[in-house]
């Protein structure tokens, strides 16, 4: 049977429990920032933080993927420098990947 | 102080355009997501309320991974903060989006945060105003949750999201808005050392600890290559707009804490 609307207290008290801890590092970590001076060596590493977190989530997926997932994300970060469009970058490092599992495998 | 608008329907619309390209993907791994929780024992209406209160895809995948009838609420939770952990510096990165706005804001827009919104958000020329980011994250909940509905009535004869390369189109869109946030030589050591420091994470640590790793190590390069506030050396956000490669990042352009 299809189980759509049961709540059991277990499965709520811990979904709030994952969703408390979530948006408390979210907001937790917009408030700490808030604190840090506006200027100077903190500024300037807020400024860096964005790349570095980036970076730091694609790059060890795009080593999972493989060879191919390498070589997407090459295609991908030329193909955005090349044409600076998001949607041309995505097809580009996307289609490579794809082709490269059908006709070589992963 | 920002007198700027907080959250206006234009804003909320164009946040929600700009995340459009991830909708097939984030459609897909939704209803990957709702056929394990039909295996896991979580009933559509609990799955859609974690999908809205937690929103937060790698850690809910982990999460209803986890989840059997007597549910292991402590392991669950833990393993979501070590997931998650890097919405503090996410959260951190968002300063300029919140400069100057009042509290209540800052409390409304943090919650719809995920790692997609937040980085079309970090990636504009211009900071955006929180409604952008608001409005990618509220259309990214709605696809993520139709996706779950899907896949949990369908329970199965879900495409293999990795035969089309959806599963990457995660990984491209990330690197493609990696170049996009380029402001200049100050970002090359930092860059390097977050990759570095990811690639090391990813072969020797558990799980998503790589992300963190990757971060921490880019945080402490910056740390060690600041070379203080100099006109030709504009690094803080307050100025960010002298150090823009691109011409439409100037001085004219209409920026939400242009009164400071």
């Amino acid at each position: 049977m299809t189980d759509f609307m049961t709540f059991t207290p277990e499965a709520i008290l811990t979904i709030l429990g994952m969703a408390v801890v979530t948006y408390g590092m979210r907001l937790g970590g917009l408030l700490m920032a808030d604190r840090l001076p506006q200027t100077g060596r903190w500024a300037h590493v807020l400024e860096r933080l964005p790349g570095a977190v980036l970076i730091s989530v694609w790059v060890p997926s795009a080593l999972s993927a493989g060879a191919i997932g390498m070589a997407g994300a090459a295609a991908t970060l030329i193909a955005m420098v090349a044409t600076r469009n998001l949607f041309a970058a995505m097809i580009a490092g996307m289609g490579l990947v794809a082709l490269g599992r059908y006709f070589i495998g992963t | 102080m920002s007198s700027a608008p907080h959250f206006t329907a234009a804003s909320l619309r164009r946040g929600a355009i700009a995340c459009l390209p991830l909708l097939p993907s984030t459609l897909i791994f939704g209803a990957v997501l709702g056929v394990l929780a039909t295996q896991r024992g979580l009933s559509l209406g609990e799955l859609l309320f974690m999908s809205l209160t937690v929103f937060a895809g790698s850690a809910q995948f982990v999460s209803v991974d986890l989840w059997r009838e007597t549910i292991p609420s402590l392991t669950i939770i833990v393993a979501t903060i070590v997931i998650n952990l890097r919405y503090v510096l996410i959260g951190a990165s968002l300063r300029p989006v919140f400069r100057g706005r009042p509290l209540w804001v800052k409390i409304c827009g943090m919650h719809m945060v995920a790692d997609e919104n937040w980085a079309m958000t970090m990636a504009q020329e211009e900071t955006p105003i929180p409604g952008f980011l608001l409005g990618g994250g509220l259309f990214l909940a709605i696809v993520w949750g139709t996706g779950n509905t899907m896949g949990y009535l369908l329970a199965g004869g879900i495409p293999d999201p990795n035969v089309y390369a959806l599963d990457f189109a995660f990984t491209a869109i990330f690197a493609a808005l990696t170049v996009g946030m380029w402001k200049g030589q100050a970002d090359l050591l930092p860059w390097i050392a977050a990759a570095i420091g990811s690639i090391v994470g990813h072969y020797l640590l558990p799980g998503t600890w790589s992300i963190l790793a990757g971060a921490g190590a880019g945080v402490v390069v910056s740390a060690l290559t600041w070379k203080g506030d100099t006109p030709g050396n504009q690094n803080n956000d307050a100025t960010r707009p002298q150090t823009g490669l691109s011409p439409a990042d100037g001085p004219y352009s209409p920026s939400p804490h242009a009164g400071e």
